[in-house]
C-alpha cells in the first residue's frame, strides 16, 4: 500500500516538474513569482475542499455537498461585510458555525443511520442551494461597503510576499497532514473505510467516526467559502456547481481510494497544484476554452487509469 | 417465509404515485388554472428529453455504476444534430444517436475494461464532451426542420407526440428488463459479479453493453431536447446528470445495483417535471423546487431506511 | 478413452506452490471423493476444473478432447459444472430465475417463458425434496441451508456429465445429507460423474466409488472405497500414522482459579434461548455443537455485538450490562470471530494498523502515534506467535492462511484481554499453524488467561479444554470434564441433539 501511495507522489512531481520545464520554454512569464503566487491563489478553495474530501473518502463516504457549503459561507458573510475586527470574529464563528451544521446534518443522515452518502449530500446540496437563493432572493450578492477586514484577508500579503489566503491554506493543509499522518484518529477513521464491520469488531466506534469526517469536510469548506468571500466582492449563487468536482478530480488525481480506508494529504495536495498548474499552463497558452475541458478530463483519465493499472502490479 | 407486508409499509411502496397525486391536489388548489387540459398537455411535454435519458442511467445503475457524463453527450449530439441537418434529417439523426453509442462504448470500456470506477471515469469523460461541444459551436444554433420540430412540440389531443415516444420507448425497454434473458443477466450482474463470473456471465460484455445503450439514450435525449426547443447549444445539458439521477433515484432503484426499472424512473422523472412546471405556474421562484427535490430525497431515504425489512 | 483426464496440473500463487503436478482419471457415472487437510489444493483443484481458475500447467481433456483452461461458460456446454459454497447464487433474483441462469447456454432465443422456467424450477427443486419452495421466492430470503441445496442444484445441469461439489453438506442438515445422497446416487446411475470434496470423512466412505487424497499440492494415492477407513484417509492425508483418538495433552496440571465470568439465563431473543455457564481464570472452556446452536451467537452476547434480552452477565464480580465491543475490550474481554477475512482483519491495512487498532492509546504518546514504539510492541509479539512476514508495511491480505490467523492473534492478544473468546481459530488452515496455534493457546492459558474455544472440529475441543459445553437449540445440552472428554463422548452428545433435532422438526 505504501508503495503504491509513494509511486503516486512522485508519479505527479516528476509530471508537473515535466510541466514546468515544457511551460518555462513555451511561456514567458510561467517561471515568475508572480505567476506562481497567482495559481497559490487560485487553488485556494479547491485545496481546502480536497483535504476536507480527503478525511471523507478515507472514511469510506463521499460528499457532493461541499460546494453548496461554500457558496452558503461565502454568501453570508459577503452580506454580512463586518467592518470591524470584532464584528468579524464573530461573523466568523458564525458562519463556520453554519457550515459545521451542515456537515453535522450530513454525519447524523450518513453516519448515523447509515443511508446512502451520495444520495444525501445530492439532496443536502439542493436544500442548501435553495436557501442560498431563498437569502439572495436570486439576486447577486455585494456588499453595500466593502468590509476592509475581508479585503485584508482577500488582498494583502504578509512580509509583502505572502497572500494571506495562501498562508491559511499551507496552514491548514499542514494540519490536516499532521491529523491524518500521525494522529489515532485519523488512523481509526482509515480502518472504518476499510470495512465498517471489521472496526466495530475491533471495538470502534464507527458511527461517530464516520460523523466526524463529514462535520470536518463541511468545516472546511465553510473555511473555503470564508476565503473566496475574501477574494471576490461578490457572489452568484449560482456557481454551486463546479466546486465539487474539482476537489474530487483533485483528489483523484492523487490517487485516492474511492472506497476507503487508504489516502494521503500530501497526494491531494500535489492533485490540487497539479490541476491549478495545469488550469493555469492553459491560460498562460491561450488555450481555448473548449480545449481546456478536453485537456482536464483528458489529464483526469490518464491519471485514474493508469492509477488502475500500477494497482493490479502491486496488489 | 415473507412476511406479510404492514400497511405503512404498502403505502411506502406506492409512495411515487402518492406524492404525484399529493402535488396535483396541491397545485390545483394554489393556483386555479393548474388542474387544466393545457397545463397537463405543458408538463407533458418537459419530459421526454430527460426521460430517455433516465432510462438509459436507470439501466447502468441496475447493473452498480454511474454515468453522470449524460448532460455532455446531450450537448454534443444535439451539436452534431444541427451541423448535419443539412445533409438530411434522417442521415444527421444516425450519426448522432452513433456518436452517442460510441461515447457510451469508449466509457464502457475503460470501466470494464480498464477497471476504473465509473464516477470518476464519467467526470472526466463528461468534461472532455463539455469541450468538444463547445469545439463544435460556442454559441447557441438554431435550425429549422418542421419535421423535427413538430415532432418536438406537436400533440395528440393532450398528449405530446415526443411523450408518447418516450412512454413507448419505456414499455419497450421495461419488457427488455422484465422478459429477456438480457434483462434477467443485467439484474444478475448488478446483484453479484462474483456469482456472475461462476454462472459464467460476462460482467465486461454486459457492463459495455449497458454504457453503449445509457451514451445512446443521452444522444436521443439530445435529439428529442433540440427538437423542442429548435436550437442547439453548447452549454446545454449542464444540470441533466444530478436531475436524471435524482429522478431515477426517487422512482426508486438503489445505487447499489440488482434492482430498479424503467416504470418507477418514469414516475420519478415525471414527479419531476410536475414539481418544476407547477412552481413556474404558481411563481414560484426556482429555488424551492431545488429545496423541494432535496427535501423529498433525504426524506424518503430516511423513511426507507425504518420502513424497509432488514434481512 | 477417459471421461475426465487431468494430468500434471500445477498452479501458483505468488510464490506457494498450491497444486504441484496433479493426475486423475474420473470414470464415467462415478462418486469420486477428493479429501485432504485444509491447504492440501482440493478447492483450487476444483475451480480450476470448472473454469474459475486458470492453470499454469498440465492438461485437462474430457471425452479425448482437450478442455484447459478453458471459460466456465463453454465448460456447462461440454456438461462440466461445479457448486461451491453459495458463491453463484443471487440474492436478488427468484429461484426460478437462478436456476435459469444456470440453464443458459441450453436456451435459445431472447426472451424468456415465465411460467416454462417456473415449472422447470419445480421439478429441479423435487430432485432434493424442496417441492415446496415457491419458484418465485427471493433466493435472499431463503435459509443457509436450502441456499446450499439450490447452488448444488444449480450445478446439475440437463446436459450435465460431470459435476464436482465443493463442501456441499457444509450447511445442510441431516436431512438434506440424505436427500442429496439420493440425488447423488440418481445421478450416478444415470452415468453423471460426480467430483466430491469434502472433510467429513464419514461421508464420503459412504457415498464414493474411490477417494484420492491430496496433501501439499500433490495426489498422495487413490484408493476404492472397501479399502477404505477414516483411519488409512488420515494416515494419507497427515502423512503419519495418527491414533483416531488424539492424546490430550495436558502434561501440566494447570490450577484454575475463581470464577471470571458467570453467565445466567441468558438469552439474546434469536438463537440463543437459556444458557447459564462459569468461566474461570486460567480456564481453556471448549464450546461446540451444531451449527446454527448459537454457539457464536452467545459469544457475541458477550462482547456486545448482540443485545441480551433475558438473564444476567457478571463479569470480575460486577454485572455487565449495556455491553459494547468498546467497553468489553476495555475491561479485558477480546473476541476473535469466525471468518477472520471478512470479520477479523483490515485487509487493504499493513500489519502494524491490524494489531493495534484495539488499544491505540497503548502507542500514543500524546496525541499522537509512537510509531518506533507501534513497531517494536509489534516485532515483539509477531515473534511470539511465529507471525512469518517480510515487511510491516506490507498488506494483511498478503499474508498466507495461517499467518493473517496467528495476526488475528496478535490483535486479540495486543489489548491485552483477561477473557479471550476465539471462535473456529484454526479454521482453513494448514497443519503446522494449527499445531502452532494449539501451543499458543495452551501457554496463554498457563499464563493465567481464560479462553473460551468455539469450535465444530470436536478433536480440537478435546485436545484444548478443561471443560466442554455442548450447545443446541441455544440451550446447554452437555457438560464434561476430566475423563468424560474425549471425542465419542461428545460426538454422542452432538448426534443425540441432533437425532433430537430432526424428531422435533
Amino acid at each position: 500500500m505504501s508503495l503504491r501511495r509513494y509511486f503516486r507522489t512522485y508519479t505527479i512531481l516528476f509530471v508537473m516538474l515535466g510541466l514546468f520545464a515544457v511551460m518555462s520554454l513555451a511561456v514567458d512569464n510561467f517561471f515568475t513569482v508572480e505567476n506562481f503566487l497567482t495559481v497559490f491563489r487560485n487553488i485556494t478553495h479547491t485545496m481546502l475542499l480536497a483535504c476536507g474530501l480527503t478525511f471523507v473518502f478515507l472514511g469510506g463516504g463521499f460528499d457532493l455537498s461541499q460546494g453548496a457549503t461554500l457558496i452558503l459561507t461565502a454568501t453570508l458573510l459577503i452580506s454580512m461585510s463586518p467592518s470591524s475586527p470584532l464584528f468579524f470574529c464573530a461573523a466568523l464563528v458564525l458562519v463556520l458555525a453554519a457550515a459545521a451544521a451542515i456537515g453535522l446534518v450530513n454525519g447524523y443522515l450518513i453516519g448515523i443511520h447509515n443511508l446512502n452518502p451520495f444520495v444525501i449530500t445530492l439532496g443536502i446540496r439542493s436544500i442548501v442551494g435553495g436557501v442560498i437563493f431563498v437569502y439572495a432572493a436570486g439576486a447577486v450578492i455585494g456588499a453595500s461597503v466593502p468590509s476592509p477586514i475581508l479585503e485584508f484577508v482577500g488582498l494583502n500579503r504578509l512580509f509583502g510576499y505572502l497572500p494571506v489566503v495562501v498562508l491559511t491554506w499551507i496552514v491548514a493543509a499542514a494540519a490536516c497532514w499532521f491529523v491524518v499522518r500521525h494522529t489515532p484518529f485519523s488512523r481509526r477513521i482509515a480502518v472504518v473505510g476499510s470495512s465498517p464491520a471489521v472496526a466495530r469488531f475491533s471495538g470502534l466506534p464507527v458511527k461517530g467516526l464516520s460523523m466526524s469526517t463529514y462535520v470536518i469536510n463541511a468545516f472546511l469548506a465553510g473555511l473555503a467559502g470564508v476565503l473566496v468571500a475574501a477574494q471576490t466582492s461578490f457572489i452568484t449563487p449560482s456557481l454551486v456547481w463546479y466546486y465539487d468536482f474539482d476537489a474530487i478530480t483533485a483528489c483523484a488525481l492523487g490517487g485516492i481510494s474511492l472506497s476507503g480506508g487508504r489516502g494521503s494529504i500530501v497526494n491531494t495536495v500535489l492533485g490540487v497544484l497539479f490541476l491549478g498548474f495545469i488550469n493555469n499552463s492553459m491560460i498562460l497558452l491561450g488555450l481555448p476554452y473548449p480545449w481546456q475541458l478536453i485537456l482536464k478530463g483528458g489529464v483526469l483519465l490518464a491519471a485514474i487509469i493508469t492509477d488502475m493499472q500500477s494497482k493490479r502490479n502491486y496488489a | 417465509m415473507p412476511e406479510r407486508p404492514r400497511a405503512i409499509q404498502r403505502v411506502y411502496a406506492l409512495r411515487i404515485v402518492i406524492l404525484i397525486a399529493v402535488l396535483v391536489a396541491t397545485f390545483s388548489l394554489a393556483s386555479r388554472d393548474f388542474f387544466s387540459l393545457r397545463t397537463v398537455e405543458k408538463t407533458f411535454l418537459l419530459i421526454p428529453a430527460d426521460g430517455v435519458i433516465a432510462i438509459g442511467v436507470t439501466l447502468v445503475m441496475i447493473i452498480g455504476e454511474l454515468d453522470v457524463s449524460v448532460g455532455g453527450t446531450l450537448a454534443v449530439s444535439g451539436l452534431l444534430l444541427v451541423k448535419l441537418l443539412p445533409y438530411g434529417l434522417w442521415a444527421a439523426i444516425a450519426v448522432s444517436l452513433a456518436a452517442g453509442a460510441l461515447i457510451g462504448f469508449v466509457n464502457g470500456f475503460i470501466v470494464h475494461r480498464l477497471k476504473v470506477n465509473s464516477l470518476i471515469t464519467t467526470v472526466a469523460t463528461g468534461f472532455v464532451l463539455s469541450g468538444v461541444a463547445f469545439l463544435l459551436s460556442n454559441q447557441s444554433v438554431g435550425f429549422t426542420n418542421d419535421l423535427l420540430t413538430g415532432f418536438g412540440n406537436r400533440s395528440l389531443w393532450v398528449f405530446p407526440v415526443s411523450t408518447l415516444f418516450y412512454f413507448a420507448v419505456t414499455v419497450l425497454i421495461q419488457a427488455v428488463l422484465k422478459r429477456t434473458i438480457y434483462g434477467v443477466k443485467l439484474y444478475a450482474v448488478g446483484g453479484s459479479r462474483l456469482s456472475s463470473r461462476y454462472t459464467g456471465i460476462s460482467v465486461e460484455r454486459m457492463g459495455i453493453s449497458v454504457f453503449v445503450l445509457c451514451g445512446f439514450c443521452a444522444a436521443l435525449g439530445g435529439v428529442l431536447y433540440c427538437a423542442r426547443l429548435a436550437t442547439a447549444s453548447p452549454t446545454f445539458g449542464g444540470d441533466t446528470a444530478i436531475f436524471v439521477i435524482t429522478a431515477v433515484l426517487l422512482g426508486g432503484t438503489t445505487l447499489g445495483g440488482g434492482n430498479g426499472d424503467v416504470v418507477r424512473t418514469l414516475l420519478g422523472v415525471i414527479l419531476l417535471s410536475l414539481l418544476s412546471k407547477g412552481f413556474t405556474q404558481l411563481q414560484v421562484p426556482a429555488f424551492y423546487q431545488n429545496m423541494a427535490i432535496g427535501a423529498i430525497l433525504v426524506i424518503l431515504l430516511f423513511a426507507g431506511s425504518k420502513l424497509v425489512n432488514r434481512q | 478413452m477417459d471421461f475426465l483426464r487431468i494430468e500434471g496440473l500445477t498452479k501458483r500463487f505468488g510464490g506457494v506452490l498450491a497444486l504441484d503436478g496433479v493426475d486423475l482419471t474420473v470414470e464415467r457415472g462415478e462418486i469420486h471423493s477428493v479429501v485432504g487437510e485444509n491447504g492440501a489444493g482440493k478447492s483450487t483443484f476444483l475451480k480450476i476444473l470448472s473454469g474459475i481458475l486458470k492453470s499454469d500447467g498440465g492438461e485437462v481433456s474430457f471425452e479425448g478432447k482437450r478442455i484447459t483452461n478453458e471459460d466456465p461458460g463453454r465448460l456447462f456446454e461440454l456438461g462440466i459444472s461445479a457448486a461451491f459454497q453459495e458463491t453463484s447464487l443471487f440474492d436478488n433474483l427468484s429461484v426460478a430465475e437462478n436456476l435459469f441462469l444456470g440453464r443458459l447456454h441450453m436456451h435459445r432465443g431472447a426472451a424468456i417463458n415465465r411460467k416454462k422456467s417456473a415449472s422447470a424450477a419445480r421439478g429441479a427443486l423435487a430432485s432434493l425434496g424442496l417441492q415446496d419452495i415457491d419458484p418465485g421466492m427471493k433466493v435472499a430470503q431463503l435459509p443457509a441451508d436450502t441456499r446450499q441445496m439450490l447452488e448444488i442444484l444449480k450445478s446439475v445441469k440437463p446436459n450435465a456429465k460431470v459435476i464436482s461439489l465443493d463442501e456441499p453438506t457444509a450447511s445442510l442438515t441431516r436431512e438434506g445429507v440424505r436427500l442429496l445422497f439420493r440425488l447423488l446416487g440418481r445421478l450416478r446411475e444415470s452415468g453423471v460423474s460426480v467430483l466430491y470434496v469434502s472433510h467429513h470423512l464419514d461421508e464420503v466412505i459412504e457415498i464414493s466409488d474411490r477417494i484420492t487424497v491430496f496433501r501439499d499440492g500433490r495426489k498422495v494415492g487413490t484408493i476404492a472405497r472397501r479399502e477404505a477407513t477414516e483411519g488409512r484417509l488420515h494416515e494419507m492425508m497427515i502423512g503419519r500414522a495418527v491414533s483416531h483418538e488424539r492424546a490430550r495433552r495436558k502434561s501440566v496440571e494447570r490450577s484454575v482459579g475463581e470464577p471470571i465470568l458467570r453467565v445466567e439465563g441468558a438469552g439474546d431473543g434469536d438463537r440463543v434461548r437459556d444458557v447459564s455457564f462459569d468461566v474461570h481464570k486460567g480456564e481453556i472452556l471448549g464450546i461446540t455443537g451444531l451449527v446454527g446452536a448459537g454457539r457464536s451467537e452467545l459469544a457475541w452476547m458477550i462482547f456486545g455485538l448482540s443485545r441480551m434480552r433475558s438473564g444476567r452477565i457478571t463479569y470480575q464480580g460486577k454485572g455487565l450490562s449495556k455491553i459494547t465491543p468498546s467497553s468489553a475490550i476495555r475491561e479485558g474481554i477480546f473476541y476473535l470471530p469466525e471468518e477472520r477475512r471478512v470479520m477479523g482483519l483490515f485487509l487493504d491495512q499493513n500489519l502494524l494498523v491490524n494489531t493495534t487498532i484495539s488499544r491505540l492509546d497503548k502507542v500514543k504518546s500524546g496525541p499522537v502515534i509512537d510509531f518506533p514504539k507501534e513497531k517494536t510492541l509489534a516485532a515483539r509479539l509477531f515473534e511470539r506467535l511465529g507471525v512469518r512476514y517480510s515487511s510491516f508495511e506490507q498488506t494483511a491480505l498478503s499474508l498466507s492462511g495461517g499467518n493473517q490467523q496467528k495476526l488475528l492473534l496478535g490483535k486479540c492478544l495486543f489489548a491485552e484481554p483477561k477473557l479471550l473468546i476465539l471462535d473456529e481459530p484454526t479454521k482453513g488452515i494448514d497443519v503446522g499453524s494449527k499445531e502452532e496455534i494449539y501451543g499458543l493457546i495452551l501457554s496463554l492459558a498457563g499464563e493465567g488467561m481464560s479462553v473460551l474455544v468455539i469450535s465444530s472440529e470436536v478433536e480440537e475441543i478435546v485436545l484444548l479444554s478443561d471443560r466442554v459445553l455442548v450447545v443446541s437449540e441455544g440451550k446447554i445440552s452437555g457438560v464434561f470434564t476430566g475423563d468424560d472428554i474425549n471425542v465419542h463422548t461428545i460426538t454422542a452428545c452432538y448426534l443425540k441433539t441432533a437425532r433430537d433435532e430432526e424428531r422435533g422438526a
